[in-house]
């Protein structure tokens, strides 16, 4: 175990270096954000562990559009609750 | 003659095992017992008798005979010549003929420990009492008067003496290090002019204590050693054994070696004959379990003490093994020549991993319960017969595969429906598992399904049944159908035949139980030593895993490794399907532990909630506070301006995650309901894979660690909390560390025992200025100086040769001093140094390596502020947000 197949950790280190050229040409202010999204990628290892995909690229894509959702989900219900008070949804 | 006898120590001489007994009027007897070391050959017949023939030309054997054994990976009968060595003086020399023999011929049982291969094939376990019948010194019958797996057992007093050094034991005896003696009750420094008069003085000792056991700090490595050389280069006797002619003694100096990426250092050792010696610093089970936990573990690693002594587990586990597969009447194969076999890319990345690690949210969170699998792994093996010989064999090859009837994996599969009764005569692997441990070492295959049976027949009827979340939480029976494959790997496991493996774990798994009982049931004072006992075995159980996937072990194959980590991955996704299920969020997972949180009773229905909260897709999970991180924290968060005096309800700066409106631990009532309630799923969890999963507590308040490399990642392994009954629990901190210095260590030991006593966030908000307080008096002390240097030590180990060293690190420095000191010090061997001076002094005074630091005048003070600043930080990261 580990020494033929690489432990998902390392695929992920190995993934984000592969886009290190494609972060270097980014502006800076948009680099912070590439960083954030490959972190959040990270709080899904064990998923994609399980799943070992052979394209370990999908599994972290998903992961990162995993936490999206729900930061778009938390986002709404804020939303919600801000115009429409009344509606006994908490923030 | 007849008479009772306490089976004390054994070892081969010549061509006979000695044995010495502790009969119960307080007797030390010896007898012998004629033993013939016995090993077997298979190939073409025509090849093994002239095979037999050259060999007994060769006066190595005493008689040559055709005989039958088990084939391991078969379960077949097959024909063997078996061979009796004439005195065990031939062995070596005749394994060296039989390692040259090229192809056809494969040897069996060649290299067991003739002591240890008395014991399985006599089938007698060592400290335990006998019925023994004896003539002319000589063994005619053992009668065992105990079970060898008994939860309780007799020792007979033994006459201890104990062997010390005065001083470090880098210190040579004899240059300035002296040897104390402890013998009932008092102790002494044993005091002579000169070497030969040392070895007088000690001589006397042990022929007027003629003690049974000789218990010694640093005895393997120096003490023995150097009397042994001495005691011949003087010509004064020595006796350390009882045997009148005992083998010689040969000190092999120890040796380095390489494991799991660090490099170990073993020492040399000096069992003596007749009577025990234990070096208490050179005895991994000695210093984890204690005298019983020794007894314990060589009664049923079938060993002699002093060798069980100087093992590792793993080696222990293999002699169960063994013994096991002598008892059977299986062929221990010589050399193992079962490869891996191929597999593709794609099945290799599916099962080439380990256990489940999930990443906990940090921070600090309250009402946390934490759950435990007992033993998973060698469970896993037992009640899915997972060893060697059990995965995809060639036995069940023909034999109906259904294909994932695992357990949990979420494909779309239709398992029988539990109302289906088993076939009045069930063709599978019956069990004959009875509680008491005679009855589980006893499992037996109480029938065997007929080679040429259609095992198809017997399929069970597929009734499609929708599945929710990939789980089903049906009673666990894993015989329930033929060949249930092994979870993502698909294999196959053997329905024929109980594996070795799993044969030799149940009774160990059953003892332990009940030694875990009784210490629950006993007094305070009586259950320390079934605790011993009980620690003992489970270093055994956690090493078998290991030894399933290690090239080099015996009973080793990749394959039954991999079906155990997927069986493990598989219960703890089912554990976490049925927490998840009644209403808990995991927070932490890793391999056979949950961590799980049960969100307020608002957040799962109450009164007022919004369907939308209720919709499981956008339930808030605790992961959540990763995104709210980038909603701007409230002003004084954000410039982290000093807490105003604390209000009710006010957490102070703390960041507490979501459970906004437990049942708090304060409320004895709901607490109570709370752990019934995590009770219930535990046995439910229990029920549903086979394997105990137990309640190891609830947490007043846990702490999740940030990752030192970037605070924004969480890390599976760096916690600290303290459970509902004021107990810690810290992993990955400070004072766990080998190499953090005592005095480090202390200080952030009391911070800690500080923390325990806040219950409530609250309360641990509360704390800050006393913990404060408590960071800057172990300053103050520093900066004082006049600390014993021992506390500042930091023990280091030597991960190459001293002369390797290209960069001055504070580790070479004080190789290398102990080098010039006429110290030579191996690779994987403890260096021990305080640090003098920063690292703009001269080389020679940055360190000072450890015999040496009594005379210590100083320290570097910035150096240990530092490490000192870096574990109180741990301490106070809770507070830092």
């Amino acid at each position: 175990m580990g020494r033929t197949v690489l432990p998902y950790s390392h695929v992920w280190e190995e993934e984000r270096s592969r886009w290190l050229k494609f972060r270097r040409a980014l502006r800076k202010e948009d680099q912070v954000h590439l960083d954030r999204l490959f972190e959040l990628a990270r709080l899904h290892l064990q998923a994609g562990v399980y799943a070992s995909n052979p394209w370990p690229l999908e599994s972290i894509l998903l992961s990162m559009l995993l936490e999206h959702q729900k930061a778009l989900s938390s986002l709404e219900r804020r939303l919600h609750s801000l115009e429409e008070p009344e509606s006994g949804v908490r923030t | 003659m007849k008479t009772l006898g306490w089976l004390f120590d054994l070892y081969p001489l010549r061509d006979r095992m000695v044995l010495w007994f502790i009969t119960c009027s307080g007797e030390r007897l010896r007898l012998e017992d004629d033993f013939p070391y016995c090993l077997y050959l298979g190939g073409p017949q025509a090849r093994l008798r002239s095979l037999a023939r050259g060999l007994g030309q060769r006066g190595w054997l005493r008689r040559a005979y055709p005989s039958q054994g088990q084939d391991l990976w078969t379960g077949r009968e097959i024909p063997v010549v078996a061979l009796e060595v004439k005195a065990y003086d031939f062995l070596p020399r005749l394994r060296k003929y039989l390692g040259a023999l090229t192809g056809e011929v494969a040897c069996y049982n060649c290299d067991i420990d003739i002591a240890a291969y008395y014991l399985y094939v006599r089938r007698y376990w060592p400290c335990a009492w006998y019925e023994v019948e004896a003539k002319d010194g000589r063994v005619l019958h053992l009668e065992a008067q105990e079970d060898p797996f008994a939860v309780e057992f007799d020792v007979p007093p033994l006459a201890t003496l104990t062997l010390g050094l005065t001083r470090d034991p880098l210190i040579p005896l004899g240059a300035g290090n002296g040897l104390a003696v402890g013998w009932e009750g008092r102790s002494l420094e044993l005091e002579a002019p000169d070497r030969p008069g040392l070895v007088r003085e000690l001589a006397q000792w042990l022929k007027r204590a003629n003690p049974d056991l000789v218990l010694s700090d640093w005895g393997d490595e120096e003490i023995i050693p150097t009397l042994t050389r001495w005691s011949r280069e003087y010509d004064e006797p020595l006796p350390l054994d009882r045997e009148v002619r005992p083998a010689p003694r040969r000190f092999s100096g120890g040796r380095s070696y390489f494991s799991y990426g660090r490099i170990v250092y073993q020492g040399s050792s000096a069992p003596f004959y007749g009577r025990w010696h234990l070096d208490r610093r050179n005895s991994f089970y000695y210093r984890e379990s204690g005298l019983k936990g020794l007894i314990q573990i060589a009664r049923i690693g079938q060993m002699p003490l002093q060798q069980a002594a100087r093992s590792s587990p793993g080696t222990l586990i293999t002699s169960m093994q063994l013994a096991r597969a002598v008892a059977d009447g299986i062929l221990i194969p010589w050399r193992k020549a079962e490869p891996e076999h191929f597999k593709t890319a794609g099945e290799l990345l599916t099962i080439d991993k380990g256990g489940l690690t999930f990443m906990p949210p940090p921070g600090l969170h309250t009402h946390v319960a934490e759950v435990d699998f007992a033993s998973m792994y060698p469970t896993i093996m037992t009640i899915h017969n997972i060893s060697p010989e059990t995965v995809n064999c060639s036995c069940c090859l023909g034999a109906t595969r259904v294909r994932s009837q695992g357990l949990g994996v979420s494909k779309n599969v239709t398992p029988p429906p539990p109302s289906v009764p088993m076939p009045a005569r069930a063709p599978a692997l019956h069990l004959n598992v009875r509680a008491d441990s005679v009855g589980a070492q006893r499992a037996v295959l109480l029938e065997r399904e007929s080679p040429g049976k259609d095992l198809g027949a017997t399929t069970p009827p597929t009734h499609p049944s929708p599945r929710r979340g990939g789980f089903e939480t049906r009673p666990y029976n894993p015989w329930a159908s033929p060949c249930p494959p092994v979870p993502e790997a698909d294999y196959r496991l053997c329905h024929r035949r109980e594996g070795l493996v799993p044969k030799t774990l149940r009774p160990i798994l059953a003892l332990r139980e009940q030694l875990k009982a009784r210490a629950k049931e006993v007094q305070v004072e009586d259950a320390a030593q079934y605790k011993e006992r009980q620690t003992a075995l489970k270093w055994m159980l956690v090493t078998c895993f290991g030894y399933l996937g290690y090239k080099n072990a015996r009973f080793g194959r990749i394959e039954a490794h991999e079906a155990v980590t997927a069986y493990g991955r598989d219960k703890l996704l089912a554990a976490k399907e049925i927490f998840e299920d009644a209403g808990f969020t995991v927070l932490h997972g890793l391999t056979d532990c949950l961590w799980v949180q049960k969100p307020g009773p608002t957040d799962t229905g109450g009164t007022g909630v919004s369907p939308v909260l209720r919709r499981p897709d956008v339930q808030e999970s605790p992961r959540s506070h990763f995104r709210e991180k980038k909603i701007p924290p409230a002003p004084l968060f954000l410039r982290g301006v000093q807490s105003p005096p604390l209000k009710k309800g006010d957490l102070g700066g703390f960041e507490v995650f979501p459970t906004k409106h437990t049942n708090t631990p304060n409320d004895p009532l709901k607490a109570n309901r709370y752990e019934l309630e995590l009770e219930d799923l535990c046995a439910k969890v229990s029920g549903a894979t086979g394997v105990k999963l137990a309640l190891e507590g609830v947490y007043r308040w846990i702490y999740f660690m940030f990752s030192k490399q970037d605070p924004n990642r969480p890390v599976a392994t760096r916690y600290f909390g303290v459970f509902e009954d004021g107990s810690l629990k810290v992993r990955g901190l400070a004072c766990r560390r080998r190499d953090t210095p005592p005095f480090v260590r202390r200080a952030q030991e009391a911070m800690l025992q500080k923390l325990t006593e806040a219950v409530t966030p609250e309360e641990l908000a509360r704390l800050k200025p006393e913990l404060e307080e408590m960071a800057e008096g172990f300053r103050q002390s520093l900066r004082e100086g006049g600390l014993n240097p021992q506390d500042l030590v930091i023990t280091r180990v030597l991960s190459q040769k001293v002369e390797e060293y290209k960069v001055d690190t504070p580790t070479a420095l004080a190789a290398r001093q102990l080098e010039a000191a006429g110290i030579p010090i191996q690779p994987g061997e403890k260096v021990r140094y305080v640090h003098r001076e920063g690292k703009k002094g001269p080389k020679e005074c940055r360190v000072q390596a450890a015999p040496f630091i009594e005379t210590l005048d100083g320290y570097d003070t910035q150096l240990y502020l530092e490490l000192l600043d870096r574990a109180v930080e741990e301490i106070l990261l809770p507070f830092q947000h």
